[in-house]
């Protein structure tokens, strides 16, 4: 016979005969690599964008300089750069800010403050109704302004540029108080050329003039086509940042890019970093490292579950026809026909199911990536995220890792298919699997592997990502998928032996167990399967319980105070949205108000990694002092204690750089390095990239930033709440639009984003439980395939259907909670690991230990039941088995 | 030969598989008195097997009709055949049919079990019958420590476990040598006598049919001959 006949024959009649198998494990793996997929892709997607957003704003640009210390850079500096100038290096100041635009459905917009007469290099800024480059700005005109400041901006900017603004940008298109929008952002408001579009700026509500729709290309790209583009000076007058650049924009001829380099090191006074633009997408990277690795550690769980199924799937496969290998092998193939007839088996499996996850995963990656925009623009970064960049790429790598896994998965059952003696063809007896039998050997193996994952927990993490962890939560399945054989046995062995379960269980009952029992490596894959799936549920739920006790317990013990300020752009989703410090005075003199501790943050890198600095007021914390301390400290006290150049930092910032009470740290300031003495470590369970906190006064002296992120208010001991909101809300009107937050809502509000963040995880986990299930069915089925002889005789000796129909139900509901048990116990081992080792290495939080019990109990139950629903397809088949036909000698 | 002595009555019973158009039985007429020892002979495909079904009720007749102990079966349904199987009908085959992972005496007790009937009885009933067929130090064993013959015979004590009036014997010898048949054979006649039990047995032995009281010849799916012995 023809190799490919013999592939028809022998594999793909098998296939299609077996279709409910086929559709199963094909179904498993696609949804693994979907998952998979849609994660990467999500993943990418959100890093993608902002980078895209950088490449478009930056352009040719190939040198940037941005602030080391706080957000802004004095515009002074533009004088430094003048020499450079004649040298061939042209560059353009760019102020850089959020708002959100008044009415629109996705209202975050970029800002984008150019200087129109910049070199035409940079600003790329077609309309819809010109081809021609908005900088139209001459030759001449370049080379005069390029070196220098534009003068405009250097005087206008002291009095509010509204009056003389205009004249100064007379030679520009875009005059002062208008703007060019996004085709995205045109289409969103309904906006043209002549509308009016109302920005919430800080605490602001500003208007420009629509002078034009940009196209959907270079800046008008940019920010997912969200972007404002205004006059530098425009800019600086709306976000109230007078003679303030967030960067400016360099390109610099190879030849003195070195030279330049020095020059500016040497000549900038003011504290700024000199980099490529793409260094701020690595620092995004690197901020989300830890966020996107373990997402992607916890997609790929449905993988693995998958190849539990594979496993499941090609063992099935081999021992139910070892008689056939038999006769094969006595017919001539020799080990290697055997292994490439079943190795195709497993690719096409591989290949359909990869194929179709492929699909699927796509389909999903809108999905994926709305699910985690939200985490990410809360905790990372702030850039729309619409819908998914398809890299093929990605498509490519899912796809082989789909096809890889099931081969992987397929080796040890092909390995056994080869062992398969031609001799055997006329032994007959129990389809078993002889790997399982050795049920000792696996469970030494088992207690081999779990000693190996123990010995992983005292690893280091590498790169931040707790690999070891993750390496040994690995080591914790595979190990007691080794010993479920042996701990099956032993368990019904006990059962067979005792008489009141046995009458409990009832002939059904007794009958399952004994097909179960007298095919132990089938059913050890079964329960092992399910095992892996319950167990992560489990973990995953352990460990956001716990997380979230944890998180509730701080909210209460540190949201002390009785309301919240933030601005409406903040509130309304800008994270960079900043409230007028003059609003803290005004809320100061509120009647009701005992006291006022204005925050504010920023983002900034010490020691090369990013990290937050923050300061709030000392002289309000030592009275009102909410800072929880990890060693049991007192806040307040402590805070009192502290001196000017001390700080506190949270637990995160301790835990994964490796910083302790007493250590020194240097962060950069407007001034250089500040030497600060860390004082206390306090938990915080609000960023994971950890803060460094500072006394306010301190903060005014080093930074140049006067507004503040968010104002938490004490009250006098009597004073009502809601009217004290009301009264402030009154007073700030006309002055400053905030949102004022009571304590209990900004607690819910709290919940609501810990929650969010944790929606993926639970999707995910779902998942992962479906491809356990169908595990499950898979292995009825094959089950009740192979005992249909069995049923026959039970006919004979009159069963009826319906009893044959329990047979198989029970049979599931045995799985079902042979999988529940084993999965809970490793499903807590896992939450230990997740929770002191994973979480603890990649985010820092201590979490307290938190059981479910509740939530376990009925997913137990919800497994159970799903199990019993995947035995009614076998069930029935059990039902329906002829008597007559099986019964037959052959 | 009284009518209420018959305990069932085959009536020009066909049976034709219809997917490959195949009449296995065709136009048989038979009756079996209780206690009576029937043999089948014939050609190996000539439809034996299909008769002893549609006699164990476990399939039913395209037409004719088919009374046991007085019941029609044609028109019961599935329950109610399996109801008759497990209280009047015993089946022993060629191939022994134990179930693997139960041992001689849990395989002994099944339908009894099955049938929800009186256990502590019917464990009484086991051992005799575990005795009878000389296995009583076996009773432990799981099927894949006996040999051949010890299958059969705790086979044959599965099958008389719940007191059937019938036993159907589908080639009860064929896969033993000699000796062991002759045992097996020996035991069935024992049990003949003994509990009055009716016997159906087909068989491609001479000697085997020789046991029987009465012995049918079977050719393309009729009855061609009956003699007594
Ligand atoms: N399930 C079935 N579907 C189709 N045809 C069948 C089926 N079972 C039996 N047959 C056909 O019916 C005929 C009678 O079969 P049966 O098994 O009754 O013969 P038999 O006399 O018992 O033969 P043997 O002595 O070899 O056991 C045969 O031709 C057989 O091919
Ligand atoms: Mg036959």
């Amino acid at each position: 016979m023809s190799a490919l006949r013999l592939f028809y024959a022998f594999v793909i009649r098998d296939l299609i005969s077996s279709w409910r198998r086929t559709a199963i494990t094909v179904t498993g793996i696609a949804l693994g690599v979907c998952v998979f997929l849609a994660i990467s892709l999500a993943n990418e997607t959100a890093l993608g964008e902002f980078k895209e957003t950088v490449d478009l704003v930056s352009g040719k640009a190939n040198l940037e300089i941005r602030p080391s210390a706080g957000n802004y850079i004095d515009q002074s500096l533009l004088a430094t750069l003048a020499p450079l100038g004649r040298e061939g290096v042209v560059y353009t100041p760019l102020l850089q800010a959020n708002a959100i635009a008044v009415g629109g459905d996705n209202p975050l917009v970029q800002v984008n403050g150019i200087d129109t007469l910049a070199p035409a290099e940079f600003v790329q800024t077609k309309t819809e109704n010109s081809d021609k480059e908005e900088s139209s700005a001459s030759k001449d005109a370049r080379l005069s302004t390029s070196g220098q400041p534009p003068e405009k901006t250097a005087s206008g900017s002291q009095n509010g540029a509204n009056a003389d603004g205009k004249s100064n940008t007379s030679n520009s298109l875009i005059e002062f108080g208008t703007a060019l929008i996004g085709e995205k952002l045109a289409e969103d408001l309904k906006l043209e050329k002549g509308s009016e579009l109302a920005l919430s700026v800080n605490d602001k509500i500003v208007k420009l003039d629509v002078i034009g729709v940009l196209k959907s290309k270079g800046l008008g790209k940019s920010f997912n086509g969200q972007v404002v583009v205004v006059d530098l000076v425009t800019a600086q007058d709306l976000f109230e940042l007078p003679g303030k650049i967030t960067q400016v924009e360099l390109i610099v001829p190879e030849a003195i890019y070195a030279d330049v380099q020095e020059h500016l090191s040497k000549n900038i006074t003011q504290a700024v970093t000199v980099d490529t633009p793409s260094a701020r997408a690595r620092t995004v990277e690197k901020m989300t490292r830890s966020f996107q690795y373990n997402l992607t550690a916890l997609a790929f769980i449905a993988l693995i579950v998958g190849m539990f199924l594979i496993y499941n799937t090609m063992t099935i496969s081999i021992v139910r026809r070892r008689e056939e290998i038999g006769i094969l092998r006595t017919l001539g193939a020799n080990k290697w026909k055997i292994a490439t007839l079943f190795l195709s088996e497993a690719l096409f499996f591989g290949i359909a199911g990869s194929l179709l996850g492929v699909a699927a995963g796509v389909m999903l990656s809108d999905s994926a990536l709305t699910a985690i925009a939200g985490t990410i623009e809360h905790f990372y970064f702030s850039h729309p995220l619409g819908s998914s960049n398809i890299d093929p790429m990605t498509l490519l790598k899912a796809f082989g890792i789909g096809v890889a896994l099931t081969i992987i998965a397929s080796i040890p059952p092909i390995f056994e298919a080869t062992s398969v003696a031609p001799a055997e063809a006329a032994r007959k007896g129990s389809y078993e699997s002889r790997i399982v039998h050795s049920t000792r050997g696996l469970l030494v193996a088992g207690v081999i592997v779990y000693l190996l994952g123990g010995l992983a927990t005292f690893a280091k993490p590498i790169g931040g990502f707790p690999f070891f962890g993750y390496a040994a939560a690995f080591a914790a399945i595979i190990g007691t998928a080794f010993i479920t054989p042996f701990a099956l046995n032993l368990a019904f062995t006990a059962v067979n032996k005792n008489r009141p379960i046995k009458s409990l269980l009832g002939v059904e009952g007794t009958i399952s167990l004994r097909a179960l029992g007298g095919a132990p490596g089938r059913t050890a894959v079964a329960v092992a399967s399910l095992m892996v799936g319950i167990s992560m549920m489990i973990s995953l739920a352990i460990m956001i319980s716990s997380f979230r006790s944890t998180v509730v317990a701080w909210v209460e013990q540190t949201l002390k105070a009785d309301l919240y300020i933030q601005s409406q752009s903040r509130a309304e989703g800008n994270r960079e949205g900043k409230i007028d410090s003059k609003t803290a005075e005004i809320i100061r003199d509120v009647p009701g108000v005992a006291a006022v501790d204005g925050f504010v943050e920023h983002r900034t890198m010490v020691n090369g990694e990013p990290v937050l600095v923050g300061a709030g007021d000392f002289d309000v914390l030592k009275k009102y002092g909410r800072l929880r301390l990890v060693n049991g400290q007192k806040g307040s006290a402590l805070i009192a204690a502290m001196g000017a150049d001390d700080c506190v930092i949270s637990e995160t910032f301790s835990v994964r750089r490796g910083i302790s009470i007493g250590d020194i740290i240097e962060i950069p300031t407007l001034h250089g390095l500040l030497p600060l003495k860390v004082a206390g470590v306090y938990y915080d369970y609000s960023s994971d990239l950890g803060y460094i906190i500072i006394d306010r006064k301190q903060y005014l002296k080093n930074f140049s930033d006067t507004k503040l992120t968010s104002i938490a208010v004490f009250l006098a001991p009597n004073a009502d709440a809601e009217v004290v909101r009301k009264d402030c809300l009154a007073r700030l009107k006309g002055n400053s639009l905030v949102l004022i937050r009571n304590n209990q809502e900004l607690r819910t509000e709290a919940m609501r984003v810990f929650d969010r963040t944790f929606s993926v995880t639970y999707a995910l986990h779902t998942i992962a439980i479906a491809v356990a299930l169908l595990s499950v069915m898979n292995a009825l089925l094959a089950l009740t395939h192979e005992s249909r002889r069995e049923f026959a005789i039970l006919r004979y000796l009159g069963a009826t259907r319906a009893q044959l129909r329990k047979v198989v139900l029970s049979q599931a509901v045995i799985l079902g909670a042979c999988g529940s048990i084993a999965g809970i116990c490793v499903g807590y081992v896992l939450s230990l690991l997740l929770v002191n080792v994973i979480n603890r290495q990649s985010f820092g939080w201590t979490i307290q230990m938190m059981i479910p019990w509740d939530f376990i109990l009925q997913s137990s139950a919800l497994v159970i039941v799903a199990a019993l629903a995947a035995g009614i397809i076998p069930a029935n088949e059990a039902g329906r088995t002829k008597a007559a036909e099986f019964i037959r000698s052959e | 030969m009284a009518g209420s002595d018959i305990l069932i009555s085959l009536d020009r019973v066909s049976k034709c598989y219809k997917a490959h158009n195949i009449d296995a039985v065709r136009d048989v007429s038979i009756d079996i008195r209780a206690g009576e020892f029937v043999a089948i002979m014939g050609p190996s495909g000539c439809g034996k097997s299909t008769l002893l079904n549609l006699i164990g009720a476990i399939d039913r007749p395209d037409s004719g009709t088919v009374v046991f102990d007085g019941q029609t079966v044609n028109q019961l349904d599935d329950e109610a055949l399996t109801r008759i199987r497990g209280e009047k009908i015993g089946f022993v085959f060629q191939s022994f049919n134990l179930l693997p992972t139960f041992s001689v005496m849990e395989n002994i007790m099944v339908p009894i079990e099955l049938n929800k009937s009186k256990v502590q009885s019917a464990e009484k009933r086991a051992k005799e019958l575990l005795q009878k067929v000389g296995l009583e130090s076996r009773a432990h064993f799981f099927p894949s420590q006996l040999s051949g013959g010890e299958m059969q015979r705790v086979a044959i004590a599965r099958a008389l476990i719940h007191e059937p009036r019938l036993l159907v014997a589908d080639e009860p010898t064929g896969n033993l040598d000699t000796q062991n048949g002759e045992n097996i054979l020996q035991l069935i006649k024992e049990f003949n006598r003994d509990f009055k039990l009716a016997i159906i047995m087909a068989t491609h032995s001479k000697e085997a049919s020789q046991t029987a009281d009465r012995l049918l010849q079977m050719r393309d799916g009729t009855l061609v001959s009956s003699e007594s012995n």
